[in-house]
């Protein structure tokens, strides 16, 4: 046992993508739901167990690499996890460990017939995928892993109750295939000019030989298909509809996972593969990524506002919420990063737990229509307050964590000189208040539209455990901000001075 | 440079342009399959044409070899055709499961029902 730990701990990065793809045959293979859940939590476990290695193992050695296979850097596949790295996993590992958790619950509103386990399968060839994204350091292992995880995601999707669960699934498909295709195209341009695949000697190369038309086209094709994968504004078309059919716990996880996931490569990418000379000085690439972002966050709160479906609106929300990350990444400065990588996490743990309140009072009422959740604040006191919580996190209330991020945000375009872009920020959270307060109008001072349950129905442990766990962090980072702060401050310098 | 020249990129826009016209334009569901796998072979002939030299034979270990083609695209789009497939596969299975819904994967004829939304009577 002694000399198995040491051993461990130099494949953790391969550990971490590894174990859920091998694992996840295995839900398939024994047949049984009970099992697959079973697997599927101490799988979730495992990964989180394995990402808080990697961040101890960090905190001694900023930078660490692995040659897959034993084949070293430029050749082989090489997974390299930092700072940022460790950051993302962590948030997405966080989020997975208590998505799962949620999924064990009885009542899934949304799931269609009892789920079979190939679902688990499917959830934890997603997560995989995910994983992968985050640690490899090869251009194309990104494309690969994009791949395994969007396949997976459509077969979510497609597993939700309502029919058009299926269209939706199907129109992600196709936006998700262009995306992940034009980034292939991108790919195939860059090895082109560079001959190489490895991002931190793509890096290199490019800096050395400077930039040309195909780097150029490289990069346009890149930014479009990252783009519908984040689901940046004018390319978010699939989201809302995803969102709104998948089964709930997949809207759990995927909101918290998925996007965040391909912001991650968009930051990869523009700072160490194309080198931010080049993106932000070269390329107007801080004036596409923030104008994109302010017609975002201005516009689709409106959206927001006049949607008649609970679910599909906290997911117009998501769309807005991924444009302030946006407009942070496109400021191209340290702070601005910063700004990106606090949001990215405070969004993942809010949005998370808000659609896990949202996910119990539809398996308690069989409804998400507005309209219907008349005075449900007093019938679900918990799930409602939560979402409350989240709410206000949402418009960035001062003690809130979406307060911090939007503050660090803030300071973020003052320091850039951009400083008019407070306004569309705060006319953004205003816009956001706007429409959390139609909820909390309708679902505590409305009277009740539905007849209450037969059995009140008691909230069981693996609803009200996740979403306590994410309410308290979400507080707990909100009143003393200093430590998450200090963790996505670090993370961009990282990026910025690799080595340094 | 002679004739070939870049007729292989030419090739690949047309396709990649077509393959996005039909994804965009077409409202049949399999159709837009199509599109999706016409655009995604545009992108594959990309890659093969950027690891061929002309003259260039197969990367062999042979004494009679001395120019031979970059392997390693090709390898890459082997893996990205296997990625292609799986993507038409996951597809058309939804597409069949559509059509069992509906009776119909004509995206026009889907949109035209009202949205029913299990409604629950007060």
């Amino acid at each position: 046992m002694d000399s198995l730990i040491p051993a461990l701990e130099n494949h953790l990065p391969i550990l971490q993508v590894i174990v859920p793809l091998l694992i996840a045959p295995f839900c398939m293979i024994l047949g049984s739901r009970r099992l697959a859940r079973g697997i599927m939590v101490l799988t979730a476990g495992i990964m989180l167990a394995i990402t808080l290695g990697l961040a101890s193992l960090t905190l001694q050695q900023p930078v660490i690499t692995y040659d897959l296979g034993g084949w070293a850097a430029p050749w082989g596949i090489e997974y390299r996890v930092d700072m940022l790295t460790v950051f993302i996993l962590f948030t997405i590992n966080l989020v997975h460990m208590l998505a799962s958790v949620f999924c064990l619950g009885r009542q899934d509103g949304n799931l269609g017939t009892a789920a079979r386990p190939a679902f688990y399968t499917a959830w934890l060839l997603c997560i995989a995928g995910l994983n992968g994204m985050v640690v490899t350091n090869d251009a194309f292992n990104v494309f690969v892993f994009l791949e395994i995880s969007s396949l997976a995601t459509y077969t979510l999707i497609s597993c939700g109750r309502e029919p058009l669960a299926l269209l939706s699934a199907f129109r992600y498909l196709v936006a998700g295939a262009v995306g992940a295709t034009f980034i292939l195209l991108s790919i195939g341009l860059l090895y082109m000019q560079t001959g190489t695949l490895n991002i931190s000697d793509l890096s290199r190369v490019i800096a050395e030989r400077g930039s040309d038309r195909t780097i150029i086209l490289a990069l346009a094709f890149f930014i479009i298909g990252v783009g519908v994968k984040c689901a940046v504004f004018p390319l978010h078309d699939w989201l809302p509809n995803a969102y709104r059919f998948a089964p709930d716990s997949v809207t759990v996880l995927l909101s918290g996972t998925a996007t965040k996931v391909a912001l991650y490569v968009l930051i990869r990418f523009l700072h160490d593969l194309f080198g931010a000379d080049f993106g932000f000085a070269e390329m107007p690439l801080d004036m596409v990524l923030v104008v994109t972002a302010i017609f975002g966050l201005l516009l689709v709160p409106f959206i927001a506002l006049r949607e008649s479906n609970l679910k599909r609106m906290f997911a117009w929300s998501s769309v807005a919420q991924v444009s302030y990350i946006v407009m942070g990444i496109g400021l191209g400065t340290r702070l601005g990063i910063e700004a990106a990588l606090l949001h990215l996490f405070n969004h993942a743990i809010v949005k998370t737990a808000i659609f896990m309140a949202v996910g119990i009072i539809i398996a308690r009422t069989g409804t998400a229509r507005i309209r219907h959740l008349g005075g449900m604040a007093h019938r679900h006191r918990f799930a409602s307050c939560i979402m409350l919580f989240g709410g206000l996190s949402l418009i960035g209330l001062p003690g809130t964590v979406g307060f911090v991020s939007k503050w660090v945000l803030v300071t973020a375009v003052v320091d850039k000189g951009w400083w008019w872009l407070a306004i569309p920020i705060l006319a953004g959270s205003l816009a956001s208040a706007a429409y959390v307060w139609r909820i909390v109008e309708i679902m505590w001072t409305k009277p009740a539209v539905l007849k209450p349950e037969a059995p009140a129905a008691r909230l069981h442990w693996v609803e009200w455990l996740p979403l306590s766990v994410l309410a308290g962090l979400a507080l707990w980072f909100g009143l003393n901000a200093s430590l998450i702060t200090g963790l996505a401050s670090s993370a961009a310098l990282g990026l910025l001075n690799p080595g340094g | 440079m002679s004739f070939p020249g870049l007729l292989n990129y030419w090739v690949a826009l047309i396709l990649l342009v077509c393959g996005l016209i039909i994804v965009m334009d077409s409202r049949n569901l399999v159709k837009k399959l199509v599109g999706l796998g016409i655009f995604q072979s545009a992108v594959f002939l990309v890659f093969i044409t950027l690891g061929k030299k002309s003259d260039g034979s197969a990367p062999i270990l042979d004494a009679s070899v001395s120019v031979y083609s970059n392997p390693l695209p090709h390898v890459l789009i082997l893996t990205a055709i296997v990625v292609g497939v799986a993507t038409t596969a996951v597809g058309l299975a939804l597409v069949a499961r559509i059509r069992r819904a509906y009776g119909t994967i004509d995206e026009d004829e889907i949109d035209d029902r009202p949205e029913v939304e299990p409604e629950i009577v007060p």
